[in-house]
């Protein structure tokens, strides 16, 4: 097998008392999108947020192509977030800028496109998204669902060759899930970018995972394929999967 | 017996860090906003918005209080000069006073409450709502995009509302000793201009000009960091930045001019 695009090696996390990451290995591989599920409140998100160096780890080693995440000089790690993008579980918009900017931003600082280049990519990704004329308005008028589509075109505005997705689907509609989820499948295929997802939606989103992982009680339980994890003899892997009233057959 | 003796040394003992911890967390803060005011390329957009933000929409109430400054000093002052058959220095009094002490310490009080307040409080949200975290996933740098451009903004706009602060004052001095009581209007806009020398207007220029780095500094610091507050998170946090701004940059603004004063008398 290849080696890892990340790598998590006994990652621990404590917010005072509360120790949230106990010990997590995990690899995600180029090119696949990766999805962890876990009961809610298990440090998903933290987990995430690790990657992108929002969060240092108290102990253990995230590995980026090999090479320790926190070893490497500011520019170094600068260079590297710019290949990054996150969507946010509440989608953090800035409510004191249009849709429009929310978009935009990306765009007008981190690279030296024309306004009219960067109306064009705002334009494009506001009608993949189902939400074309909406972007004079401002986030705190718009619903929950529509700013989780704005998130998403704001995240993959810059074409990131990493995705962080934090339950991109969360308060969406099924047709807007489904939407959403086919989109993502099909921009990972068409350019080819490693998607990281924190997920609740089983299992629906197995089918745009080719990595899904379990964390458990602050551990990763769990790595694998769809298929690998609905066969799973784990009792606390069929212990969350049963309650969805799956079966291998219905996946 | 030990712990009565012990329990205050400790408590001093963790203030002391926690005050001097806090002291180099602003300086490094300060530091930061001054470096990226001059970080290329120029955020021109976003300063002229925090121009007319912070200067811009304060002219009326800064007109507002300067007027009324300057009419209660007419008034004060010539009781005060008329007991020594002196009310012809009102002019003087009044546009000294204004110019040196009370348009630098007043106008800057006025930014604190109107402008200040909104700062602390908008950063605050951004920061509990993940804002200032998808900046910096975006990799811009929070402190240039948000504290920098309000930093210049308020070393350009602060002088200017102080000129006009002083100015209406003067007016409002002359509406209530000349107007009102009976001074004569060329004499006292003679001992305006007599009394008033070059170095009076500078002093005011460079109180103001550090007025408007402590309010800005401290305003966007304890929005900023409101998430590390013990005592409030969410809503209570933001509302507990905004208070503790106002408070803490008005007392510092009165100490600075404390200390500028004795400096350049």
């Amino acid at each position: 097998m290849d080696q890892p695009l990340i790598q998590f090696e006994n990652v621990h996390k404590s917010y005072g008392e509360n120790h949230v990451l106990r010990g997590v290995d995990l690899s995600i591989y180029k090119g696949e999108i990766t999805t962890i599920i876990g009961k809610s409140g298990e440090g998903k998100s933290v987990l995430l947020k690790h990657i992108i160096g929002l969060v240092k780890p108290d102990s253990g080693n995230i590995l980026f192509d090999g090479k320790t995440l926190f070893s490497r000089k500011k520019n170094e790690r600068e260079l590297l977030r710019n290949r990054f993008s996150y969507m946010f579980q509440d989608s953090a918009l800035f409510d004191s800028m249009t849709v429009y900017d929310n978009i935009a931003l990306p765009l007008r600082e981190g690279t030296r496109m024309k306004p009219a280049e960067i109306g064009e990519c705002v334009a494009k990704r506001l009608e993949q998204l189902d939400i074309s004329g909406i972007d004079a308005k401002y986030p705190g008028q718009l619903s929950g669902g529509m700013k989780k589509r704005v998130a998403l075109a704001r995240a993959l505005v810059t074409d990131p060759e990493i995705v962080l997705f934090d339950e991109p689907t969360t308060g969406l509609d099924p047709i807007r899930k489904q939407a959403v989820h086919t989109m993502i499948s099909d921009y990972q295929k068409r350019f080819g970018f490693t998607g990281v997802m924190v997920s609740h939606e089983i299992p629906d989103v197995f089918s745009i995972s080719q990595r899904v992982a379990m964390l458990n009680e602050g551990k990763i339980v769990f790595q694998g394929t769809a298929e690998e994890l609905m066969a799973s003899d784990d009792p606390v892997v069929k212990g969350f999967i049963t309650p969805q009233g799956m079966d291998l057959k219905d996946f | 017996m030990l712990s009565l003796i012990e329990k205050p040394i400790r408590t001093t003992g963790q203030n002391t860090l926690a005050f001097v911890s806090i002291l180099g967390k602003a300086g490094v803060f300060f530091a930061r906003s001054v470096f990226f005011v001059f970080y290329l390329p120029f955020q021109w957009r976003r300063i002229l918005e925090q121009v007319y933000f912070i200067g811009a929409k304060s002219v009326t109430v800064i007109v507002l209080t300067g007027g009324f400054t300057g009419m209660v000093l007419g008034l004060q002052g010539y009781y005060t000069l008329s007991k020594f058959g002196s009310e012809g220095l009102l002019g003087s009094a009044v546009a000294l006073t204004l110019i040196k002490e009370l348009g630098p310490v007043l106008t800057a009080i006025m930014v604190i409450a109107r402008a200040g307040s909104a700062m602390s409080a908008e950063i605050g949200i951004m920061r509990i709502s993940e804002q200032i975290d998808a900046l910096k996933t975006m990799n811009i740098n929070p402190i240039r995009f948000l504290v920098s451009p309000r930093l210049l903004a308020g070393v350009l706009s602060f002088p200017l509302l102080t000129a006009l602060f002083d100015t209406v004052g003067i007016l409002g001095g002359y509406l209530t000793g000349s107007k009102l009581l009976g001074i004569n209007s060329g004499i006292y806009f003679f001992r305006v201009e007599a009394s008033v020398l070059m170095s009076d207007v500078r002093e005011g220029f460079i109180k103001s000009v550090i007025f408007a780095l402590v309010v800005i500094t401290v305003s966007c610091f304890h929005g900023y960091y409101t998430h590390l507050r013990k005592e409030g998170f969410g809503a209570k946090g933001v509302s507990l930045s905004t208070t503790t701004a106002v408070v803490q940059a008005c007392v510092i603004v009165l100490i600075v001019d404390y200390v500028i004063t004795s400096i350049l008398l």
